[in-house]
C-alpha cells in the first residue's frame, strides 16, 4: 500500500490502469509520459509485443505538487488487458493504492469490458482488497469513434456504484491527466483519512 | 453432434441393399433342415422389437412420430428386400410363378437375413430421424486463468514494490487452454423480468443475417427485406446489464412474425445444436430504443473512499510541458 517516509518527506502511491485490451491504457501513460516535464518523471518501461499488445507492464514513475511539504511519487502502472494474462494482471495490483479502470467505448467491446471490471474485482479480492477499500475511477476512452455507446449505458454496465468517471480520448490526451488527477486525489485523501484515524 | 447423410452413406445403403437380396436368395435356396416353426405374429413382434431397439440405440433424441417412421421404414426395407430376392430367383429360374418365388423368400431364414440387411441399408438413412427439441444448458465458462505467466515478485519493501521477475512459460499453449468466452458462453434466462413494458422493434434482416445459414431459406431472407421484428423490453432487459443480448435460435422463432418463422426451415427438421446457437443481437440497435427509466440508476452508493477526495486546492498537479 502507499508509503510515507517522514525522513524523506516523501509519498509514494501505485497507480494501476487497469481495462480491456486495447481500451487504451497504455495510450494514458504514453501521455502522460510526453506531456510531463522530463525532470518531474522516470523512464517508461513498457514491455510490449510488436503488434503494440502490452506483454506485461507498463511502469511509469512520475512526481507531483507538494502537498503539505510532502513530495508527492505515483507509480504509475498498466496491465495486459489479454485475458490469458491474468496471472501478470493479479501481480501488477499487489499493493494498488488506486484504479483507474479505462473502458473501451465501442459497442463491440461493452461485454470485454464488464468481464474486465469483474476479474479486476476478482483479482483485488484474491489479495482482500475490494472496491469497497481501493479507490478506483472509472475512464470512457475512445469517444471520438463513430461506433461508440452512450455513457449511460456504460455506467448503468460499469459503474453503477457512481464512481467518478470521466470520457477521454486518450490518443489526443483528452480526459487523460483529469482521470489521473481524480484518482491521485482519492488516494491522497483516503491516506489522509487513515491517517487521521490512525492519529485518533 | 449429429451426422449428416453423406455420399459414403447413401452408396453404402445401395450397396447394402443390392447385397442383401442376392444373400436373401441364397439363404432361400439352402435346403433348410426341419426346425422349430415360428407362428407369423410372433415372428413380426420379434421383427418389431428387433427395429425399434436399433433405431433407439441410433438415436436416443428420437421423437416417438420418429421412433415408428423408423420401425416402419427398418419393415419396409426389410419387405423390399424379400421382394427382391423374390423378383431376382424368378428371373434366375426362369419361372412365371413369381407367388411362390416370394413364398419361398418369406421363410424365416432368408427373413432374418433380410432384417439384418435391412439394419445395414437404414443405418445411414438415421439422421433423417426427426429428434426431440431438448435444450441443452452449457456450463459457464469463467473469466480464463491464465497459465502462461509463471511470475514472482521480489523486493517486497515499499521501495522496491513493482519490482517483477517475470519468465513466460507457454504462452501459446495458454492462448489455447484460455479461450475468450464467446456469446455462446452461457445460456441466459431470457423471458425473466416480467413488468417492463414496451418493444424493441429491429430490422428482420439485420437478424436474419445473424441466424445459422443451416435454417435459413430464400423465401425468409426476401421476407426479411420488408419485415421487422418487435422484441418485449421484459425479455431484453435481464440482459442488458450483461453489455449483451443473446438469444438461442428456438427462442428467436418464437419472437418471429408468423410469416417468416413458417418460412425458415422448421425446427424439427433442423439440428438440434443449430437450435441452440446462441445469438447475440446488436446492441447498438437496441440501446438507442430503451425508455430512459431501463437504464436508470439506483442511488448513488458511494464507497467509503468516495468521500476522501482532497479539498478544493490541495489538488494533485503534475507538471505538464
Amino acid at each position: 500500500m502507499a508509503s510515507i517516509n517522514y525522513a524523506l518527506k516523501e509519498i509514494s502511491c501505485k497507480i494501476v490502469y487497469y481495462g480491456p485490451g486495447m481500451c487504451g491504457k497504455t495510450t494514458n501513460l504514453q501521455y502522460i509520459h510526453q506531456h510531463t516535464v522530463a525532470d518531474k518523471r522516470g523512464n517508461m518501461v513498457s514491455l510490449a509485443t510488436p503488434g503494440e499488445r502490452t506483454l506485461f507492464f507498463d511502469f511509469l514513475p512520475l512526481e507531483a505538487s507538494r502537498i503539505h511539504g510532502f513530495r508527492t511519487k505515483f507509480q504509475l502502472y498498466t496491465v495486459p488487458g489479454q485475458v490469458m494474462y491474468n496471472s501478470t494482471r493479479k501481480l501488477v495490483l499487489r499493493g494498488v493504492d488506486g484504479v483507474i479502470f479505462v473502458c473501451d467505448s465501442q459497442w463491440e467491446k461493452m461485454r470485454e469490458n464488464l468481464e474486465s471490471f469483474r476479474n479486476l474485482r476478482e483479482n483485488l479480492a484474491s489479495y482482500g482488497y475490494s472496491l469497497e477499500t481501493t479507490p478506483y475511477v472509472v475512464q470512457y476512452n475512445k469517444r471520438d469513434l463513430p461506433n461508440i455507446g452512450p455513457t449511460e449505458y456504460m455506467q448503468y454496465v460499469v459503474n453503477s456504484r457512481q464512481v467518478p468517471h470521466f470520457e477521454a480520448i486518450a490518443i489526443r490526451g483528452e480526459g487523460v491527466f483529469e482521470t489521473l488527477s481524480c484518482i491521485c486525489s482519492l488516494v491522497l485523501g483516503q491516506m489522509s483519512q487513515k491517517q487521521e484515524v490512525g492519529a485518533v | 453432434m449429429r451426422k449428416e447423410f453423406t455420399a459414403i452413406g447413401a452408396f453404402s445403403t445401395i450397396l447394402a441393399f443390392i447385397a442383401g437380396a442376392v444373400l436373401c436368395m441364397q439363404v432361400s435356396q439352402m435346403k433348410a433342415q426341419a426346425g422349430v416353426e415360428i407362428s407369423a405374429p410372433v415372428l413380426w413382434a420379434v421383427e418389431a422389437a428387433v427395429f425399434g431397439t436399433a433405431v433407439y440405440v441410433w438415436q436416443s433424441q428420437v421423437t416417438v412420430a420418429g421412433w415408428i417412421l423408423g420401425i416402419a421404414g427398418l419393415t419396409g426395407v426389410r419387405l423390399a428386400l424379400v421382394s427382391a430376392a423374390g423378383l431376382m430367383l424368378a428371373v434366375m429360374q426362369e419361372t412365371a410363378n413369381v407367388a411362390a418365388c416370394l413364398q419361398e423368400t418369406s421363410q424365416l431364414p432368408p427373413r432374418a437375413c433380410a432384417m439384418a440387411f435391412a439394419l445395414m441399408v437404414c443405418y445411414p438413412l438415421r439422421t433423417f430421424l426427426p429428434l426431440r427439441a431438448v435444450e441443452i444448458r452449457r456450463k459457464g465458462k469463467g473469466f480464463a486463468e491464465s497459465a502462461a505467466v509463471k511470475s514472482a515478485a521480489l523486493g517486497v519493501e515499499d521501495a522496491d514494490r513493482g519490482l517483477l521477475i517475470v519468465t513466460v512459460k507457454d504462452r501459446a499453449s495458454a492462448a489455447r487452454q484460455s479461450p475468450r468466452p464467446g456469446p455462446e458462453g452461457l445460456v441466459p434466462d431470457v423471458f425473466a423480468a416480467p413488468g417492463i413494458e414496451g418493444e424493441i422493434e429491429l430490422p428482420l434482416s439485420t437478424l436474419l443475417a445473424l441466424f445459422p445459414e443451416d435454417i435459413l431459406t430464400d423465401r425468409a431472407l426476401a421476407l426479411g427485406d420488408t419485415e421487422s421484428m418487435a422484441i418485449p423490453l421484459e425479455v431484453i432487459h435481464p440482459q442488458l446489464k450483461e453489455a449483451r443480448v443473446v438469444f438461442s435460435v428456438t427462442d428467436l422463432r418464437s419472437l418471429l412474425p408468423a410469416a417468416v418463422r413458417k418460412a425458415l426451415v422448421q425446427s424439427s427438421d433442423s439440428d438440434l445444436e443449430v437450435e441452440n446457437t446462441l445469438v447475440s443481437l446488436p446492441l447498438e440497435l437496441i440501446v438507442p430504443q430503451l425508455p430512459l427509466e431501463v437504464l436508470e440508476l439506483p442511488p448513488p452508493s458511494p464507497p467509503p473512499w468516495a468521500g476522501a477526495e482532497m479539498k478544493a486546492g490541495e489538488g494533485v498537479v503534475f507538471a505538464t510541458t
